[in-house]
Order: C-alpha cells, then sequence, then structure tokens
C-alpha cells in the first residue's frame, strides 16, 4: 500500500509538514509519496492507497491557494470513493475563532461526501499557540496509522 | 556536502541569493530542495535573517512571523548558509558575485513608502507608515525613531498596512502581550494616544484593499467605538466586497461605554491638500460621501499608502539594470534573475511572494536543464569572495547568539527585545564568540 500525502498552502507551513510526515513514513520503511494539491487530480484517488491530507485555512475560513484549483475539480468530480480511506491535518488559528481550521474541511467534507472514509483523529495546529506544526504533526501520526492498520 | 558524489554536469554548483526576506528564503528553499548538493548562499545587508518577516509584519502579529521556524531548519541543518552583514553594493560587488556562482537571484524587494503628493504633503506632522512600521519593530541601519503622533490623526489608505497603522494607535499596552514590539518606541506613543481617527479610502468598501480578517480582528480590541461612510455599495456578484461591508457593520454596531477612541473610516475619499504653517493643521478633501465634513481638523497625518516602485537607493548594487515590475520572468540575462517585490513590484502579501519563488524557482530550473546558464570552471562560490567580508559575516549560528540575547532582554509580556543597533548586533556575536 502506497501512503499519498497531500497538501494546500498558502505560506508553506503545510508542505514542510506534508514533506516531514513523508520523510517519517518513508525511515519507517512504509511506501510514500507526496504532492502539492495544485498537482494532483482527483481521477488518481484509489482505494489501493492511503491518503493523508495536510491543509492550512485562508481568509474567512476558505481553502488556501494550491488547493483551489483541486477543489474545483474535486466538487465538479462524481467517482465513487467507497472504500477509499484518508485522514486530515488541519492548519488554522484560534485568534480567528469563526473560522479556525475551516479550511481543511471543505475537503473533508467533499471525500466523505464521495464515500471515503475519515481514520482516526482529525489533527489539528493552531498557530495561536507556540506548539511547532511539523511536533504536533508527528504526534498526530502514529495513531493515524494505527487507526489505519486496524481498519484496513 | 558530500565530495565522493559524482557531479551533476547538469546542475548548478554555487547559488547565491541576495536578500533573505520571503522571497529570497522561499527561493532558496526551493532550489536547495531541487539541488541538494549545491551551495546555496543567501546574503542580507543586516546582521539578522528574515528581512520583511522580521522587520515589515507587524509586530502584533506573531502568528504571521512563525513561518521563519520553516526557514530556520533550512540554515540550522547547514543546507543554507546565512551570510548577513554582508551588504550587496558595499562589501562586495554584484559582479563578484556573478563571477564566483552559476545563478544569481536578487531578492532585495522594495521598501520605501510612496510619498502623498498632494499639496502640504511635507508639512511637519505628515508620517510614512514605514517610519512608524520601522520604529515598532526595531529596524536597525539605520534605526528610526518612533514619530511624534498628536490626538487627531488621520490615516490615508485603507489596506492592510493601512489597518496596522489603526490597530497601532488603538491598542492599549496590554494588547501587546505574547508580541515582540519595540517598547519604548510604544511607550512613546502610549503616553499620550490618538484620540480621535479618520481613516480615508478613496476606493468604496467593495473595492478597498484590506483582507476581511483584518477588518475583524478591530473589533477585538476593547474601549474603540467605531464608525463609517461608505459611497457605492457592493455588487451582488462581488461576495468578497460584501464580506467586507459586513466586517464594518459589525465593527460599527459594536456597543461601547464610555469608548476612549473613536475611529472614523471614510470611503470614496479624496484627500486634496494639507493646510498648516508650521505643522500639519487639516486635511482638506476633495471628494467626500454626502454628510461627510470636507475639513478634517488634525494633528498628524500618516499615509499609508503603499511602497515606491521606483525609490532611489531600493538597488544601488544594480544601477544598470531595469527593475520595472514583471510578472511573466524572473530572468534578467543568463545566470541573473529577480524575485518577489523586487520582480512584481511591492504588492501581494507573504503567500503571493511565495508562490512567485517557486515560479522563478521552476524557470531556473528550466534554464539549467535547458543549458541556460554558465557553470564557469573558476567559480569558487563562498570561497572566492573577498575574504575581508567574509571576514565580518554574520552566519546563522553567530544569529542565534543575537537571537538568544533579544529572547534574555524580553521584558515581561514580550517574547524578545529586539537590539535596534546594528553594531551592538556584531558586538553581541563577537562577545559569544570570542569566550
Amino acid at each position: 500500500m502506497t501512503i499519498t500525502v497531500l497538501y494546500g498552502t498558502e505560506s508553506g507551513n503545510s508542505e514542510l509538514i506534508a514533506q516531514d510526515i513523508n520523510d517519517r513514513l518513508q525511515q519507517d520503511g512504509h511506501e510514500s509519496e507526496v504532492f502539492d494539491l495544485q498537482d494532483f487530480e482527483p481521477e488518481s484517488i484509489t482505494a489501493d492507497n492511503f491518503y493523508i491530507i495536510v491543509c492550512s485555512t485562508h481568509g474567512e475560513g476558505e481553502l488556501p491557494n494550491t488547493a483551489l484549483p483541486f477543489f474545483e475539480k474535486f466538487k465538479d468530480f462524481a467517482g465513487d470513493l467507497t472504500g477509499v480511506r484518508y485522514a486530515m491535518f488541519g492548519l488554522g488559528d484560534t485568534f480567528y475563532e469563526e473560522t479556525y481550521s475551516q479550511g481543511s474541511e471543505h475537503l473533508d467534507r467533499r471525500f466523505t461526501e464521495l464515500g471515503a472514509t475519515r481514520v482516526g483523529d482529525y489533527g489539528r495546529h493552531d498557530a495561536s499557540s507556540w506548539d511547532l506544526p511539523s511536533d504536533v504533526a508527528l504526534e498526530w501520526l502514529p495513531g493515524v496509522l494505527g487507526a489505519e492498520a486496524k481498519g484496513s | 556536502m558530500s565530495e565522493i558524489l559524482a557531479t551533476d554536469h547538469a546542475a548548478p554548483r554555487h547559488i547565491a541569493i541576495v536578500g533573505s526576506g520571503p522571497s529570497g528564503c522561499f527561493t532558496a528553499q526551493a532550489l536547495h530542495r531541487k539541488w541538494p548538493n549545491a551551495e546555496v548562499t543567501v546574503f542580507d545587508r543586516l546582521a539578522v535573517p528574515y528581512g520583511l518577516i522580521r522587520y515589515g509584519v507587524a509586530a502584533d502579529h506573531q502568528h504571521t512571523k512563525a513561518i521563519t521556524r520553516q526557514f530556520d531548519r533550512s540554515f540550522a541543518d547547514g543546507g543554507v548558509r546565512f551570510a548577513g552583514n554582508m551588504e550587496v553594493g558595499t562589501d562586495l560587488g554584484l559582479d563578484q558575485l556573478r563571477q564566483n556562482y552559476d545563478i544569481v537571484v536578487l531578492a532585495s524587494g522594495r521598501w520605501r513608502d510612496r510619498a502623498l503628493s498632494i499639496p502640504g504633503g511635507k508639512l511637519p506632522g505628515v508620517v510614512v507608515s514605514g517610519d512608524i512600521v520601522n520604529a515598532l519593530n526595531a529596524v536597525p541601519r539605520p534605526a528610526i525613531p518612533m514619530p511624534r503622533i498628536g490626538r487627531r490623526v488621520v490615516v490615508v489608505g485603507a489596506g492592510n498596512v493601512a489597518l496596522d497603522m489603526v490597530r497601532f494607535l488603538i491598542k492599549t499596552d496590554a494588547d501587546y502581550e505574547g508580541s515582540d514590539v519595540a517598547s519604548a518606541a510604544l511607550q512613546q506613543y502610549l503616553e499620550a494616544p490618538a484620540t480621535e481617527i479618520t481613516v480615508l479610502s478613496r476606493s468604496p468598501i467593495a473595492a478597498a484593499k484590506a483582507d476581511v480578517a483584518m477588518v475583524k480582528e478591530l473589533g477585538k480590541i476593547d474601549g474603540v467605538k467605531f464608525s463609517y461612510a461608505n459611497t457605492s455599495p457592493a455588487t451582488d456578484d462581488n461576495a468578497l466586497g460584501r464580506k467586507r461591508e459586513e466586517a464594518f457593520a459589525q465593527l460599527a454596531a459594536l456597543e461601547v461605554d464610555n469608548p476612549r477612541v473613536r475611529v472614523h473610516f471614510i470611503f470614496g475619499a479624496e484627500p486634496g491638500r494639507i493646510r498648516g504653517t508650521e505643522h500639519v493643521e487639516a486635511l482638506h478633501l476633495q471628494a467626500a460621501p454626502a454628510g461627510e465634513p470636507s475639513v478634517l481638523e488634525c494633528d498628524t497625518v500618516i499615509s499609508a499608502i503603499g511602497f515606491d516602485v521606483n525609490a532611489p537607493g531600493q538597488w544601488h548594487y544594480a544601477q544598470h539594470l531595469d527593475f520595472t515590475p514583471a510578472d511573466a520572468t524572473g530572468r534578467i540575462e543568463d545566470g541573473l534573475y529577480r524575485v518577489g517585490w523586487l520582480k512584481r513590484g511591492p504588492h501581494g502579501a507573504i503567500p503571493a511572494n511565495r508562490a512567485d519563488a517557486n515560479e522563478v524557482a521552476k524557470e531556473i530550473i528550466a534554464d539549467v536543464e535547458a543549458d541556460r546558464f554558465h557553470a564557469h570552471e573558476e567559480a569558487r562560490g563562498y570561497e572566492g569572495l573577498p575574504e575581508r567580508a567574509r571576514a565580518n559575516a554574520v552566519s546563522f549560528d553567530d544569529w542565534r547568539h543575537i537571537d538568544e540575547a533579544e529572547v534574555r532582554a524580553a521584558e515581561p509580556g514580550r517574547i524578545r527585545h529586539k537590539i535596534t543597533d546594528h553594531d551592538t548586533m556584531l558586538a553581541t556575536v563577537r562577545a559569544a564568540t570570542t569566550k
């Protein structure tokens, strides 16, 4: 099984987290790859892979720059994603309480609508905390992998 | 760097980036990722890295400044070299860089305010936003003192920098908890803060440049009464414009008992002239929405109308080159590129410039793969630069000593006390490294 790490970013934080997750997976002997969502097509989603999506929030709870073109295609995509398993890690800032971490949720909702199953806890990083984003993500990762191993 | 790896002939060995702001650092990151064995050096005239992130982003926006952590890693693990206190055009010439590097990327930005070009725009009491930002962010080389600001202030402009100015004018000391604001500069202002603030925008709310989140943020500050006048409302298809209108309506709806300060936004206002003999006395509008006064009595006018595209001194190291803004390409000539504000002109926030850095990196990679770069055999990279300049350079490890000293000196409620003086920074490094 290949683990595909996807990221949507505005200022590079999600990209760095996605690369760190990918590095960690490879160190641990997993088959993994990493893509910017703007270089990724909904048609390539397959139940043979496990997806980890890292995505920040922009403006008023919207998707970040590099996730926008993908999301447009994803909205119009009519494939059946039953059997596809994925995990979400969202970035946001509790300073903007009403829209905290909502960017990633747009993607999450669409995955679910198309029949995919979210695995493990919904990971979150808060920019108003002093936690390093990658530390939070790498602490979250084993739980997700454990849940994925149980479920598959 | 591993010497035993076979050298890939289609890869540059030495890459120089001039300027360690976001555009320079994002470019360095992208090129280092592509060519991990190339020596990538990021030069800065200051002794400290990160340019606009450290010195342009408002001191109370620490969550934005946190992106430097991504760059910390590239510098700390030795993948990318930081060479501070090395000013191209002074300590070394652009030609010396070109001789020693296969690829040179200019990322030195544009930093001078666009001046208010109306009659009276040079009167004492007219202040550019950059001077205030510099004072609050403790910019060295030169350190600029906090300008005097009176009780009645007019802010010209309604973009994000103008809103940074409004936040500064209405915040109390407690609102800077957890920031690295320059306390002395802030205290000077807070001894007699503004009580009446008018903000002028030429465009209606629908077309104003401020981010909605920045407008909403104003509403979190206690003790402020907001009001506004607008001209033409947003059309039905302008969703963002309508959100911005809603945000202003919410600000104005906030109930405040005994406000300590009032802020009135006038959209569709055009400044005509500033009146005063020795000092600013009033700003006269030549256009304003119905019912608004045409004369605003004031003590201070702060202009926040963007940056000057062609201000002298922004590229003293390359007077012969043309830096007219261009979106299409970052290439200046074989092996020489520009990125970020120096390429696109002074607009767009950090994310837009990250995207640009990635575009220019792609362009460089494509050029290299098409053999459109001169890998000259005699290029020696950093080692080939004048010894004197290298002897005075501040490395990333050196910067960490400055960083530690600043964090140690932080006052209660602050995360850092920035050193404002360039020579003190250098002395801090010397003291720490000659023990």
